[in-house]
């Protein structure tokens, strides 16, 4: 395969530049952490 | 194990070690062999870097780790993420431009020859002992689950793993890990249908989760910050950050899999592809566990789930009394459950006081073992309750997770010894095709070393552990350097390589004196690194001679 193209730096498939998709990915993170939280306080034991 | 359930295994063997050997056919140059002539798409690579990383140990022991311990563990996969968008910014556009077969070949470019040959015999050092632990851990497991003599597994997954990595090369493993983990992920999910699908009559989906809830099953997230617990938010958002920067921005096992992409774009999408996959995995994996756990609320387990174990506690003196124990907690146990599972919310305080006598019985059996039994529980779930056939696709999984993981960590080895130590420093001048050749030696060198100390294996569990706990001492340094390399441009050749060592130093320091917890000896050893670099080179003589990629 043509080496320019191994170090060519193009656009993402989608949001149109790469900082976009780093914030999803990050949102997606944070997310899923306030999701797993508010699950675990959902199904906590009760205090004895 | 039933006649269906061989033949899917043996099937599933074999069709993905053609499909991998078929997609490879052509790999007859260094490049072809070793990167896969930097052809793969996104996706091929994404899979892979999720094979590889996800061993047949955490497809066994991860759900076990639900059942005991809860569902904490994830918290460890909350830095994959934030490591991932760091990695895919910085690291991936550097290793792409500076056209490298290894990340330490980066290491000599930037600094020096020392540091690069440091560097890469720490990686061989400690991925060469880990190579044979992918293949010697699940070998243990499955030896005691089929009855088979242990040797037999690991030889049979060991002579597998050669022939495919020497004939296909990293092409052959990539493509495999496709379909491979395809299937890991509808086993998965059809285990979690089946463990809910087999509870009693009137056991809802909502009261299963209430029920391990009320057992602190369901314990994702703790906020709470404790240098000494291992599983907490914190220790899983830093020195998770840390610890998958190292793993993917300086294990050549992962770094490889990303430089064999057809572009930056692609290698890029393969690493943000795992960092939104790999959480809710985990996640997954570990509720299969809490389910599998409250089935057993109702159909009772047996005291210990590792088979030789428990004959063994059998024939103390002590059994018949903790037996008693374990059968009285079960039945209250049990009975608490179903009064939970009606509404009666005055029997959480009676489970949860069984629940306590049920777990002290079986660790006083646990105190007469050898070895835990937490790497049993998934298997034995699966061997004692789910339907013909479903049950030779597990077992296939986890024989071909662990020749994945195993042929990732031997190609990786072997591409370090080739290209890092025998074309660098011992026969710098051969033909392409002689370096092939070399390639294929090295990997039957690694891959026959990783058999022969995973038949071994069997005789030292605790250095099974020991070894585990050994790769987590070599991240932090790795990780360090190549701070140094990409963000630190005054920061020479010595200042460096001084700086590994003062890293190295640190970590063996911290796991040996103190009680600070593995996940934290990245972020300790990485900030020694750079610390002593910095220093270093304010009072050497002056920065590196010569420089890329920044």
């Amino acid at each position: 395969m043509p080496e320019d193209e191994y170090i060519k730096d193009e656009p993402p498939p989608f949001l149109g530049r790469w900082p976009r998709v780093y914030a999803l990915v990050l949102c997606e993170l944070a997310l899923l952490i306030l999701a797993f939280y508010l699950f675990t306080i959902h199904f906590a034991p009760a205090p004895q | 194990m039933r006649p269906l359930d061989w033949a899917v295994l043996i099937s599933w063997l074999v069709l993905l070690v053609s499909f991998g050997l078929w997609r490879s056919r052509g790999s007859n140059t260094v490049s072809q062999f070793l990167l896969a002539g930097k052809t793969m798409p996104w996706y091929a690579m994404g899979l892979s870097i999720m094979a590889t990383q996800a061993g047949a140990i955490t497809f066994i022991s991860t759900p076990g780790q639900g059942y005991v311990d809860g569902m904490r563990f994830v918290q460890v996969y909350f830095g994959l993420p934030i490591a991932m968008v760091i990695l895919s910014a910085t690291v991936v556009p550097i290793f792409h431009r500076a056209r490298v077969y290894t990340a330490y070949e980066y290491l000599e470019q930037r600094f020096d020859a020392k540091t690069r040959a440091l560097v890469s015999v720490l990686f061989l050092i400690e991925r060469g002992l880990s190579a044979g632990v992918a293949l010697a851990a699940p070998g243990i497991v499955l030896s005691a689950i089929l009855h088979l003599p242990f040797g037999w597994t690991s030889i049979l997954m060991g002579c597998l793993v050669i022939l495919f990595t020497t004939l296909g090369g990293i092409k052959a493993i990539t493509w495999a890990d496709v379909p491979q983990m395809t299937v890991i992920l509808s086993a998965l999910i059809l285990a979690l249908g089946i463990a809910i699908h087999l509870l009693p009559p009137g056991v809802s989906f909502l009261d299963a989760a209430k029920l391990a809830g009320a057992a602190g099953k369901l314990n994702a997230v703790v906020p709470q910050f404790d240098w000494k617990d291992r599983y907490n938010l914190w220790s899983g958002v830093i020195g998770g950050t840390f610890l998958a920067l190292a793993y993917f921005g300086t294990d050549q096992s992962q770094v490889q899999r990303y430089l064999t992409g057809k572009s930056i774009g692609q290698s890029r999408l393969s690493l943000l592809f795992n960092a939104m996959a790999k959480v809710p995995m985990q996640f997954l994996i570990l509720f299969i566990g809490a389910m599998v756990f409250v089935f057993f609320l109702f159909d009772k387990p047996p005291l210990l789930f590792h088979p030789a174990e428990l004959a063994r506690v059998q024939q103390s003196a002590q059994y018949p009394s903790i037996e008693s124990r374990y059968n009285d907690a079960f039945e209250r146990r049990r009975a608490a459950a179903i009064e939970m599972k009606d509404g009666n919310d005055s029997a959480v305080q009676r489970f949860r006081s069984a629940q306590k006598d049920f777990d002290a019985a079986r660790a006083d059996a646990l105190r007469l073992t050898k070895e835990g039994d937490t790497n049993y529980i998934f298997l034995t779930f699966v061997m004692r309750y789910l339907p013909a056939g479903i049950v030779g696709l597990v077992l296939a999984v986890i024989f071909t997770a662990a020749m994945s993981s195993s042929a990732g960590e031997i190609n990786s080895l072997a591409t370090v010894t080739v290209i890092d130590i025998y074309r660098r420093h011992l026969r710098p001048d051969e033909s392409d095709h002689h370096y092939l050749a070399a390639s294929r030696v090295a990997t039957v060198f690694w891959g026959a070393f990783a058999t022969i100390f995973a038949t071994f294996g069997a005789n030292f569990g605790a250095l099974i552990e020991a070894v585990n706990q050994v790769g987590s001492l070599f991240y932090g340094g790795l990780l360090g350097v190549f701070v140094l390399a990409f963000f630190a441009k005054k920061v020479g050749g010595t200042a460096a390589f001084y700086g590994v060592i003062a890293g190295e130093l640190a970590i063996f320091a911290t796991a040996r004196f103190t009680s600070i917890k593995f996940l934290w000896y990245n972020v300790i050893g990485a900030l020694v690194v750079v610390t002593v670099g910095l220093i270093l080179s304010r009072f050497g003589r002056g920065p590196r001679a010569h420089a890329t990629g920044l």
